[in-house]
Formats: structure tokens, C-alpha cells, sequence
């Protein structure tokens, strides 16, 4: 099945095309500009796939965590096309995606998987491989971003430091997931949302305000 | 030749579709108001999360409202700014979506001439120019001379706060919550709006504006009076001297650029002291005046549809290139 998928949780924006028989994976830096350059970027990805936009069967959405911005922009985007031309629209968050790349290359059982923030943070998530089912809910937190205490293998997605591997999400495993069969339905398409993480600082402000009142 | 307008520079999601510029097929908002107020005012963080969350019921809803597919729209027009940039990219990025997918034209539409285009979009009619255009909304207090879809000389503008801003603030002061344009229109409904002796600000220095002023004397107001203070009547009070004080600066205008016809839009021109007031000045003056109907006058999609076909033959970039701005002065480039 011919798709298209995003991933703008850093500036370092990934994309990737498939077919049936073949995926064309892309890394663009755009300078936290991503808006401007979107449709370039899918076009782009379409030429070097063979394809048109009309022959695109599903989109694909990387759900982060990550910068907020440039994932509500591919958000905004591809939600939109989904909508537009009546396709599933597959969200593919970045511990999913690292989890089945790390149980392809043989590794199981229960592991940690971190994703830099900011201010010496990391969101988080504990998991154990392989996963049962190709997309499960997740609530990662924020935590320290360096090994676990408890000794759980530790891996860094696409960073690695003193006790945490170094994880990168794969090509073809996003390809595989892609193909996935994902309801159609609009309540589907809805629930197709950047992963928050955090409430807002503004949300936070509000907590801290009436827990100083209490 | 039916434009799809996008709306999403502020808190209200938006999303219509306009026939030729003057005729509503279908038009919905969704507002953000009750969302914003446990913050006291709009929080861009949170307003992008609600922009992502309504924009696609909202594409769905007007599309059924008006039995249409996306193939029977001609074209798309979208808010590029001025406004909050994280909201702004949510209406952009989804405009760009169907543009692309559907090969259809993409107007880059400035929120501020948006606005002014809804007075023309409530009569009906194409624009006519030359005219004076008054903006006054929370975030803005333009005032200009408009000699085309895309031709704008600002006249004046704020020095500091808008009146929509000094509402607000003013609200907040007097516990009255959040919005404070209609709070104040409706606790100064059985007001004196002579009671209180209010500053007109910059009264007869120029056409520039400043609203801090008038905020500052409101505090001192309620600092002063304390629990003798009248709530109607500070409230008809407020509104009076911001009413005498646009008045006195649209008048000028019009008299400085000889034009015969004024023009008032944005949220504040929904305030009904306001529109009586700037009404009576140009019916004793010989002047047209337009000004959109309430509805048409806070953020909306309608208008940014019919100032998009409006101004369609003016985008001279590719406008799938284009780039949301906070900031984007009325009638220059479009932001690339």
C-alpha cells in the first residue's frame, strides 16, 4: 500500500514513502521551518517513490514526543490529507517504533526507552518486548535521562551516553508498521494526535497558583 | 466560485465556505473562550493543542452543512498573521494539505484586511475604495486608508494597549472575568456614561492611539472610590470615552484623506455604544459607514474567505512556500 510519513518531532525532520515493494527513507533539517517547506517534502518524497499524490492509500504520523511545534504542524497536515481523501491515517509514536526495532534486532524482555527534553530531563517509558500488539497506548514521564537505577536495560532513541545503548528506529520497521491495517473511521482520525507529554507551562503556572492558595 | 476560508490567528477556530466573496454558504466557529478563562487570557501553548483537536470536525461540519466534497471547493484562503504563530501553523498546514492535494489555488490572507473585508461580506457587495478602515479588536487599533484588495497606508495605530486589551484588563479589575468587551457592554447598560469624567486619550494629537492611559485612570478610579463605586456606571463610562476617542481619530482621518466612506471591523466593533456613536458621526458628516454585523465581527473564517477572493489576484509568490508571521503589516509582501 503507497503511503507517505512524517516525523517533525525534531528539527531534524524524517520522512518516509513506501510502496508495496519498496520504502525511500529521507532526513531533512529545516531550520524550524517546516511549514513552508511541507508540501516540497512530500513532493520530494513522491518523485523519488514513483508516485502522484492521488496514488497516496495512507499517511503516516509521527506522534513525537518531542518538539511540539513542528509535530502539530505534520499533525495539522496529514490529518487534514487523511480526511480529505477518506485514508487511514497510522500514528506512530517514537517508543513504539524504537521497541519493535529493538525486539527485530533480538532484544526482549523488559527495557527502558528515553527521549532527550529539555532542561536535563528525558521522557520515558518502560516496556516490555517483544510487544504484543503492533500499537499500544502509551504514558511516558519525565525522568532523569541517564540509566535506570533499577538496572533496566537502558536505550536512548537516536542518542546514546554513559549506560544507555543507542537505539535508532528503523526503516523497514516503520515500513512493516505502515502496512498495518488502521480503522478509517473520523473517531480514528481524531485520536491521531502529537504525544503531550507535559501539560502546558501556562497549565503548570495555573497548578502552582492554586496549590500557593490552598 | 466558492473559496474555503481558514481561520486560526487567536482562539476561535474557524472554518467556511463563502461563494464570490459576498454570499455565506456555510460558516462555523469554534471558540476557545471558556478554555482561556481559568488563565485570564489566551495561552498560545494551549490555544495551538485546541486549534489541532477542532480543525478537522470543523472542516467535516461545514462541508456537510454545505452538501459539498472537497472537489467543489475553487479555492482556499487562510489567516497567515498577524496572530499567535502556533495557531497560526494549525490553520496553515491544514490549508496546505488540501491546496496540495488538490492542486487548487492558496490565498495567504492578513487577518487585519480580513477583518475589514466582513463589512463588505455583510452588504453582499465587492469592496469599494477608497476608504477609511478602522480596526479595533483585542489584539489591534489600526487605522488606515485602503485604495485596493491589497493597498494600505496605515493612518495610526497603538502606541501600547488595544481597546479590546484595555477591556479585558479592565474587566479583570472590576471581578467582571473574562472577555471584557461584552462584560463591560453589559454591566454599562444602566450606567451614566457621564458620571465618571474619563481621559480621551491622545484627543487631537495625531491619528495614533494610546489605551494605557485610560487603563491606569480606571485603576485609579477604583482605587479611589472603593465600595462606592457604580459597576454600570463606570462600565458606560469606559465604553464612552473609548467610543469619543475612535470617534474623534476616524474623524480625523476621513477629514485628513477627504474619503467619503469608513469602514469598522474587529471585535471591539461588535461594542454597541461604539457603533451608535461612530454611526452618528457619520451620518452628520455625509459619510457611508459600514460595519459588519456582531457575528461577523469577532475572528471568523467567512471573512477571511471573502478577503481571499477578494485579493486572489494579487499573490504573486508560490503560495505553498508560504510561512505563518506574528507580526504582518497590512498591504505589504506576503511572508515567505
Amino acid at each position: 500500500m503507497n503511503y507517505i510519513f512524517l516525523d517533525a518531532s525534531s528539527t531534524e525532520v524524517y520522512g518516509q514513502a513506501g510502496t508495496a515493494r519498496d520504502f525511500f527513507p529521507f532526513q531533512w533539517n529545516t531550520e524550524r521551518n517546516l511549514a513552508s517547506r511541507l508540501t516540497r517534502l512530500c513532493e520530494e518524497m513522491l518523485d523519488r517513490a514513483g508516485l502522484r499524490p492521488h496514488d497516496i492509500a495512507r499517511f503516516g504520523l509521527g506522534t513525537g514526543p518531542g518538539s511540539l511545534t513542528g509535530l502539530r504542524v505534520a499533525a495539522s497536515f496529514m490529518r487534514t490529507l487523511a480526511l480529505a481523501t477518506e485514508s487511514p491515517l497510522t500514528p506512530i509514536d517514537l517508543f513504539t517504533w524504537s521497541a519493535h526495532t529493538l525486539a527485530a534486532g533480538g532484544v526482549s524482555g523488559l527495557v527502558r526507552l528515553t527521549v532527550p527534553a529539555l532542561l536535563n530531563q528525558a521522557f520515558v517509558v518502560e516496556l516490555d518486548l517483544p510487544l504484543e500488539m503492533p500499537f499500544i497506548g502509551l504514558s511516558p514521564r519525565l525522568d532523569l535521562p541517564g540509566p535506570a537505577a533499577n538496572g533496566i536495560p537502558t536505550f536512548g532513541i537516536r542518542y546514546e551516553s554513559p549506560g544507555v545503548k543507542r537505539v535508532d528506529p528503523s526503516p523497514s520497521i516503520l515500513h512493516d508498521l505502515m502496512q498495518t491495517a488502521m480503522p478509517t473511521d473520523f473517531d480514528a482520525l481524531l485520536k491521531a494526535l502529537p504525544l503531550y507529554v507535559v501539560p502546558s507551562q501556562a497549565e503548570l503556572n495555573l497548578e502552582k497558583r492554586r496549590s500557593s492558595k490552598q | 466560485m466558492i473559496t474555503l476560508g481558514i481561520e486560526s490567528s487567536c482562539d476561535d477556530t474557524s472554518v467556511a465556505l463563502v461563494e464570490d466573496g459576498t454570499r455565506i454558504v456555510s460558516s462555523l466557529v469554534s471558540s476557545q473562550v471558556e478554555i482561556h478563562q481559568r488563565f485570564g487570557g489566551v495561552v498560545p501553548e494551549v490555544a495551538s493543542r485546541k486549534h489541532l483537536e477542532a480543525m478537522l470536525p470543523l472542516l467535516q461540519q461545514v462541508m456537510g452543512q454545505a452538501g459539498a466534497g472537497f472537489t467543489d471547493i475553487g479555492q482556499i484562503a487562510v489567516t497567515v498573521g498577524p496572530g499567535l504563530l502556533g495557531p497560526l501553523l494549525i490553520g496553515l498546514s491544514s490549508a496546505k494539505a488540501l491546496a496540495w492535494r488538490y492542486s487548487l489555488p492558496l490565498i495567504p490572507v492578513n487577518h487585519l484586511e480580513a477583518h475589514l473585508a466582513a463589512a463588505f461580506l455583510a452588504t453582499h457587495k465587492h469592496p469599494r475604495f477608497p476608504y477609511v478602515g478602522l480596526i479595533v479588536s483585542g489584539g489591534h487599533a489600526n487605522l488606515v486608508l485602503a485604495e485596493g484588495p491589497r493597498r494600505f497606508t496605515t493612518l495610526g495605530r497603538t502606541a501600547d494597549d488595544a481597546p479590546g486589551e484595555l477591556f479585558d484588563k479592565a474587566a479583570r479589575l472590576l471581578g467582571l472575568g473574562y472577555p471584557g468587551g461584552p462584560a463591560i457592554q453589559k454591566n454599562g447598560l444602566t450606567g451614566d456614561p457621564k458620571r465618571y469624567r474619563l481621559p480621551r486619550p491622545m484627543a487631537g494629537k495625531g491619528l495614533g492611539f494610546s489605551f494605557s492611559g485610560l487603563k491606569t485612570a480606571v485603576l485609579h478610579l477604583y482605587e479611589q472610590e472603593g465600595d462606592r463605586l457604580s459597576l454600570p456606571d463606570v462600565c458606560a463610562s469606559l465604553q464612552a470615552a473609548v467610543a469619543d476617542t475612535l470617534v474623534g481619530k476616524a474623524s480625523a482621518a476621513l477629514a485628513g484623506t477627504q474619503a467619503k466612506r469608513l469602514v469598522m471591523a474587529g471585535g471591539v466593533a461588535a461594542n454597541k455604544p461604539l457603533r451608535e456613536a461612530m454611526a452618528a458621526m457619520c451620518e452628520k458628516s455625509g459619510i457611508e459607514f459600514l460595519v459588519p454585523p456582531p457575528a461577523l465581527c469577532t475572528d471568523n473564517a467567512a471573512m477571511v474567505a471573502a478577503q481571499g477572493y477578494f485579493s486572489a489576484a494579487t499573490v504573486d509568490i508560490d503560495p505553498l512556500l508560504v510561512n505563518a508571521r506574528a507580526d504582518w503589516p497590512m498591504g505589504t509582501a506576503f511572508p515567505l
